[in-house]
């Protein structure tokens, strides 16, 4: 395994930040969250009590709502502006070959294929996973605000509105928190290939090696196709 | 040995005698000596102010009270001389009903209640107005609470007992919806000492009151979160569990006292049917209600768009149900889905590592 380790950057110092930002918030978010949600348990209640009671619970939640929406907004803003950004987004765009990758790699989990699917820059998991938040922040965003200024806008809506945006919040947070909780920890922890993890959130780098074994069609990209084969 | 048992036998007799005939003797012919001039009707004294003071015991009245068997001195324990002084003590009912007897429920933990609560606290600070034992039970006309004409009997508490000071809280609780069944004498619907207990009663500010912010959903779900009371009435219990549900709900079972709670929006006496158009839940209301200056300040009609307590899992709901239906099943799709791939995806990559490690 002592093999000439070379590294390209993966991610930038802005994006590690962006990053470490998201997740602190989404946990704190999930927290504050997830405690209110399932507040019978003994469990919760105790959490609900170190976060300084039910009232203060949900100045922390909104809070960091407010953060995680600063970074939603700095990244769409960098999409817009900034080339990188826009490469990014271009590379996250679900495309056909995405399709057929799912299909291959469900083949690869059974066991019916010898070889991974060829990925790019992102897996179609990847980018499942970076839509589902996308999605999420849009839909917890709004009814949150909803929840939160209730009076306002109940000046608009009736209030079955107010009552149908609880639910959305509740079910979709749920639902958010599992994809990214489980499925994307699994993928960047769990999963054999980077146990105990995948360092590139820390240091934003990502080896010559892994890059062909996991992205080997941004390998291509980069390094042409006959390198190292 | 014989003499002996003759003599003990005497001695019981003696004693016997003692207790069947010269007690009850001596305590009739005081009841008669008491009577010979509180038996009189005119019997009556004028106060210091002016104001005459009947002082006539209706004897068949008392023998048929509670106290019935009681002799006056029993509680008037200071009026053992004929004539007895001008101002007797009052009676102390502790000297029976203390908190002595607290172990064996009953009268004793009741004295012990009301000890604790605002009226005694209150005659304790000087304030002449604040009941004692007998301005709530009566004094020679005691009767037991389960019988119809007691002041204490459940349909009279509210006229003869605490309405009698209480004028503000007694007409807005007539009109209730509690109230109106009462009036027509159906005994589930609660009265005054339902809610604010018998004798502890304690004020809305005080955390340990029954009626107190924190604590008034306990007990108002105590009948409305009892499925065979309110069937009787046509009512659901569904309510109960949707406001333990509602933010509302969650803040105040956290101790917040400054949500909503039951009173806050169905009001404290005065509770209306919602059909009502003076109720304060009623939908043309309900605005004024949710835009208290507190809670939702500049509330419009909107709030009276929807269910209040509306209920996710029910198909009443609406859209609300569906909506929640949907997620519940794509979260339930999503979670199986994951699970899967995650699962074959590490042995999958398990197996890879193992054929590489070789």
């Amino acid at each position: 395994m002592t093999k000439n380790r070379e590294y390209i950057e993966r991610f930038t110092v802005s994006e590690r930040i962006i990053h470490i930002l998201l997740f602190t918030s989404l946990i704190i978010l999930s927290i504050t969250g997830l405690t209110l949600k399932f507040h019978e348990t003994s469990l919760a209640q105790w959490i609900i009590k170190l976060e300084g009671g039910v009232l203060f619970r949900g100045k922390i939640h909104r809070f960091f709502a407010l953060i995680l929406i600063g970074v939603f907004f700095y990244h769409i803003l960098t999409i817009m502006v900034t080339r990188r950004g826009h490469e990014f987004f271009q590379d996250m765009l679900f495309k056909r070959k995405d399709l057929i990758d799912c299909k291959g790699l469900i083949m690869y989990n059974l066991g019916l294929v010898k070889n991974m699917p060829r990925f790019g820059r992102f897996t179609p998991i990847q980018k499942i996973q970076y839509f589902a938040a996308g999605v999420s922040v849009v839909i917890l965003g709004l009814s949150g605000f909803m929840l939160w200024f209730e009076t306002i806008f109940m000046m608009i809506f009736p209030k079955w509105v107010i009552d149908l945006s609880r639910i959305v919040h509740s079910f979709e947070a749920t639902l958010g928190f599992i994809i990214l909780i489980v499925w994307h920890l699994y993928n960047v922890h769990l999963n054999p290939q980077v146990f105990p993890m995948d360092k590139s959130w820390l240091n934003g780098l990502i080896s010559k090696e892994d890059l062909r074994e996991r992205h080997p069609l941004e390998y291509e990209r980069i390094y042409g196709k006959d390198e190292g084969a | 040995m014989r003499g002996y048992t003759v003599k003990m036998k005497a001695h019981r007799i003696v004693l016997l005698l003692i207790f069947l005939v010269v007690f009850p003797s001596i305590l009739s012919a005081q009841e008669r000596r008491c009577s010979i001039c509180h038996g009189k009707k005119d019997f009556s004294v004028k106060d210091p102010s002016g104001k005459t003071r009947s002082l006539y015991v209706n004897e068949s009245v008392l023998s048929n009270s509670s106290h019935g068997k009681l002799a006056c001195m029993d509680c008037h324990t200071d009026a053992f001389e004929i004539p007895h002084a001008k101002k007797l003590k009052k009676v102390d009912c502790s000297a029976c009903h203390d908190k002595r007897r607290i172990l064996e429920k009953g009268p004793g933990i009741d004295y012990f209640q009301y000890r604790e609560s605002v009226h005694a606290k209150e005659l304790k600070k000087g304030n002449k107005k604040a009941p004692d034992c007998a301005l709530c039970h009566g004094s020679h006309d005691i009767l037991s609470k389960n019988d119809i004409k007691s002041r204490g009997y459940r349909l009279n508490i509210p006229d003869k007992i605490c309405g009698k000071c209480h004028e503000k809280a007694l007409s807005e609780y007539r009109k209730s919806v509690h109230g109106s069944y009462t009036t027509k004498g159906d005994i589930t619907p609660p009265v005054c000492t339902d809610c604010h207990t018998e004798h502890g009663i304690k004020r809305t500010a005080d955390p340990t009151s029954t009626i107190y912010a924190t604590n008034i959903v306990e007990m108002c779900v105590k009948c409305h979160g009892d499925y065979s009371i309110m069937q009787k009435y046509g009512k659901k219990t569904e309510e109960v569990q949707t406001y333990y549900e509602s933010f509302h709900g969650v803040a105040t079972k956290f101790g917040e006292k400054n949500i909503a709670h039951c009173a806050s929006c169905h009001g404290y006496h005065e509770i209306r049917s919602k059909e009502d158009p003076l109720s304060t839940i009623n939908v043309k209301n309900l605005p004024v209600t949710c835009g208290q200056p507190k809670c939702h300040p500049g509330a419009t009609a909107n709030f009276a768009k929807g269910k209040v307590h509306v209920n996710p899992k029910s198909r009443e709901s609406g859209i609300i149900f569906w909506v929640a239906f949907g997620f519940k099943w794509l979260t339930i799709t999503v979670l199986i889905v994951l699970f899967a791939h995650i699962f074959l995806d590490f042995l999958r990559k398990m197996q890879e590592k193992r054929k590489k490690g070789i």
